[in-house]
């Protein structure tokens, strides 16, 4: 029985050593018919080809045909998480001419398609298992290795002292050593020096044979598929919408807040799109707004009005309106007055002669930004706009307001002319009175009484002070007879205004004072009618 | 039964090379045979084989479906993914099948990787500091579309068991530098997308 025993694992052992062998030499004799051979490091063209795998290819030229379907070698792509030399599938040609590329053990194609000239090679020869060791050492996988060399070298061993025991069991026979004896001996005895040479071979055979290693990278996927965005589709726009109602403010001042109008679609989303609003007062009643651009254009649907105030106040809505669209209405706006800002005049004065105080008395407003009283009690000055030489006077100026008005008294220009008056009061914006025309002050009337042959004439007040006056008919100075310093009349005689002097006719009579400086004052004027030369009177005119 | 006589040692003892070298030489050919001829590929048919696996947590959902986007709106989304794998490999993400329908160059994505959250919520997502910048679906097709130009490396260690990475991705409607009239034509345009992770064993 141990005799069997021993025989079968001898038998084994000698199986074991020519199947490496003969591996081994399939492995190297076809790399002289001008074959290359890749080491298969990695499994994702399992089942058909295993890592350990010896693959035998021949060169594929550019100008040989495609091997659709077949294994390749190539270079891996660029970017590849095991750069070097790729065996996987031809699978397919892209209609950009790049081919594509799968392990039969991969559930997706490779994602980065190759060129036709990376092609390497095609496979040829599968040689199974036999640069497994090779593998093993490239690895560092040691277990495995040791356990493959340890059982080869059992196997050697076994087949070494299997020869020895045939030998000597020969000697011990009743044969004598023949020629079919010996050749069996010396095959025996061969059968371990190749077995060894053979294991050394297998050893080194990616070096020695100059087998490279060959890649077949697994490779998964996974996807986050039909990721989708859309925008909004173009819905037609059909009504405004107030975003922003104007704050409440006061008269003339811009709103805190401004209006802001959206347009809208019916399903109440915004409709970007250049559209032009107009934005009025629902009911205005006498008050204006004003913005800073209106009707305005809108940017992304949105109309950002700016500037915006209400001169009077009130409570107010504003209307938002665009062509065909349902018009919008915002939240009630409240105007209250608001601090003093400007000047008005009320009452005005009218064409007055010089000297005299109007018949109207100016009266200033203090108003807010929109116009609207106030109750300021601020002072208003009055000037002329344009003196020209004249001067404006009146019992109080400056004078204070009284809730909100000034109110001013006996005002009066000197000198003829066209003029209009300026109330002005701090930084309140100043205002500017109507035209005021003023006329001539009326000439004084000297009093005549006639007695034919002189006349008189008389004025007041009697001055009781030594007075010198000065008389002139038609323009020349005669004496002035009667006017002796203390009395207030002079006389008109043949004395003073002779017949050869003054022909028939009217004549002008003047009386000027002579005052400071040897300057004259006019105290009135008159007309005397001077008679015929052969009888001369002296008529009141 | 006796030890075997010396004839049937000699027979089989001869007879073991014939048979070795007979076995060696139709292994070599049928395996040659089967592995080099032209084969038509059925894709995944051979899959069961496959000890490496990568999945997501979506569940099959599309990460975004996002309607009437408007100008500046922007949204996130975790991903979670899972390597599994006995053999180290490096995932990378690239962008596929984009399809451009006048969105393609206002949508923007960015990619940051990290650990934490998941599909349903980003919440406890760390980052680890690596990132892809806000770059326009178009821009990023055309420039990470497959496994080599793909970006955001991860390397696995090859845990059989699963390894994790969760990637978080940010949109943005973006119409910056455009005009009123540009923005307007965007009006009712849509884009669709796959993101893809990708493992190759190294």
């Amino acid at each position: 029985m141990a005799g069997w025993t021993w025989f079968v694992v001898a038998l084994c052992a000698r199986l074991y050593l020519v199947f490496v062998a003969a591996l081994a030499l399939c492995a190297v004799l076809p790399l002289l018919t001008g074959l290359t051979g890749s080491v298969v490091q990695s499994g994702s063209m399992e089942p058909k080809i295993s890592a350990g795998d010896v693959v035998l290819v021949r060169p594929v030229e550019l100008d040989d045909p495609l091997p659709m379907g077949r294994v390749i070698t190539f270079a891996a792509p660029t970017g590849s998480a095991h750069p070097g030399t790729m065996l996987h599938r031809l699978v397919g040609e892209r209609s950009d001419g790049s081919l594509v590329t799968a392990g039969d053990a991969n559930a997706d194609v490779d994602s980065t398609p190759i060129a036709r000239r990376d092609i390497i090679a095609r496979g040829a020869l599968l040689i199974p298992w036999i640069g497994q060791p090779a593998l093993w050492i490239g690895t560092g996988q040691l277990l495995p290795l040791l356990l493959w060399g340890g059982v080869t070298l059992l196997a050697i061993a076994v087949e070494t002292l299997s020869a020895v025991l045939e030998r000597g069991g020969r000697h011990r026979g009743l044969k004598g050593p023949g020629t079919r004896g010996r050749l069996v001996l010396d095959t025996r005895r061969l059968v371990p020096l190749v077995a060894s040479v053979m294991l050394g071979v297998t050893l080194v055979l990616p070096w020695g044979a100059g087998l490279t290693p060959v890649d077949a990278a697994f490779t998964a996927r996974s996807t986050s598929v039909g990721n989708s965005w859309s925008a909004a589709a173009a819905a037609p726009a059909t009504r405004l919408a107030f975003t922003t109602s104007p704050s409440a403010s006061t008269g003339g001042r811009v709103f805190t807040t401004q209006p802001a109008v959206t347009v809208r679609n019916a399903a109440g989303g915004t409709v970007t799109g250049t559209r032009t609003v107009t934005l009025a007062l629902t009911t205005a009643a006498g008050a204006t707004l004003s913005c800073g651009t209106n009707p305005l254009t809108s940017t992304s649907g949105i109309v950002a009005f700016s500037g915006c105030r209400i001169d009077k106040v009130g409570s107010y809505t504003l209307t938002a309106t665009s062509g065909t669209l349902t018009p919008a209405v915002s939240a009630t706006v409240v105007i209250t007055a608001g601090p003093g800002a400007a000047l008005r005049f009320g009452a005005q004065p009218a064409t007055t002669a010089a000297t005299s105080a109007f018949a109207i008395q100016p009266s200033v407003a203090i108003v807010d930004a929109g116009g609207n009283a106030t109750t300021s009690t601020a002072s208003v000055g009055l000037a002329l706009t344009t003196a020209s030489g004249a001067t404006l006077t009146c019992t109080t100026n400056p004078r204070a307001a009284v809730s909100g008005t000034a109110t001013f008294a006996g005002c009066r220009i000197d000198k003829p002319g066209t003029y209009t008056i300026t109330a002005s009061s701090g930084s309140l914006v100043s205002a500017i009175s109507s035209t005021i025309v003023i006329t001539s002050a009326p000439r004084p009337q000297l009093v005549c009484q006639s007695s034919v042959w002189y006349a008189t004439f008389s004025w007041s007040p009697t001055p009781f002070t030594p007075t010198t006056y000065h008389l002139y008919v038609n323009g020349v100075q005669v004496t002035a007879q009667g006017a002796d310093g203390y009395n207030s009349y002079v006389q008109l005689s043949p004395t003073n205004v002779p017949v050869g002097s003054f022909p028939q006719g009217t004549a002008t009579v003047e009386v000027r004072k002579v005052i400071a400086g040897g300057l004259e004052e006019t105290i009135g004027f008159g007309t005397v009618v001077l008679g015929s030369a052969s009888y001369r009177t002296y008529l009141c005119g | 039964m006796h030890a075997p006589t010396a004839r049937t040692r000699r027979f089989l003892g001869l007879a073991v090379a014939p048979i070795a070298l007979l076995a060696v030489g139709v292994l070599v050919w049928q395996g040659s045979s089967a592995a080099f001829t032209a084969d038509t590929r059925n894709v995944g048919n051979n899959w069961a084989t496959g000890s490496v696996t990568l999945t997501d947590d979506d569940l099959g959902a599309a990460a975004f479906q996002i309607a009437n986007v408007t100008p500046g709106q922007t949204g996130s989304r975790c991903i979670k993914v899972t390597s599994t794998s006995s053999i180290p490999g490096i995932v990378k993400l690239y962008v596929a099948r984009v399809g451009a329908q006048g969105l393609e160059n206002n949508i923007t994505v960015s990619t940051e990787i990290g650990t934490g959250g998941s599909f349903g919520s980003c919440t406890g997502f760390v980052a680890d500091g690596a990132a892809l910048p806000a770059l326009s679906l178009a821009v990023a097709g055309a420039q990470y579309s497959d496994y080599s130009t793909g970006v955001l490396p991860w390397t696995t260690a090859g845990v059989a068991a699963g390894e994790s990475k969760s990637y978080r991705v940010t949109w943005v409607f973006q119409t910056g530098g455009l005009t009123q009239t540009e923005i307007d034509a965007l009006q009712g345009k849509s884009v669709s997308a796959d993101v893809v992770w990708e493992l190759q064993t190294s």
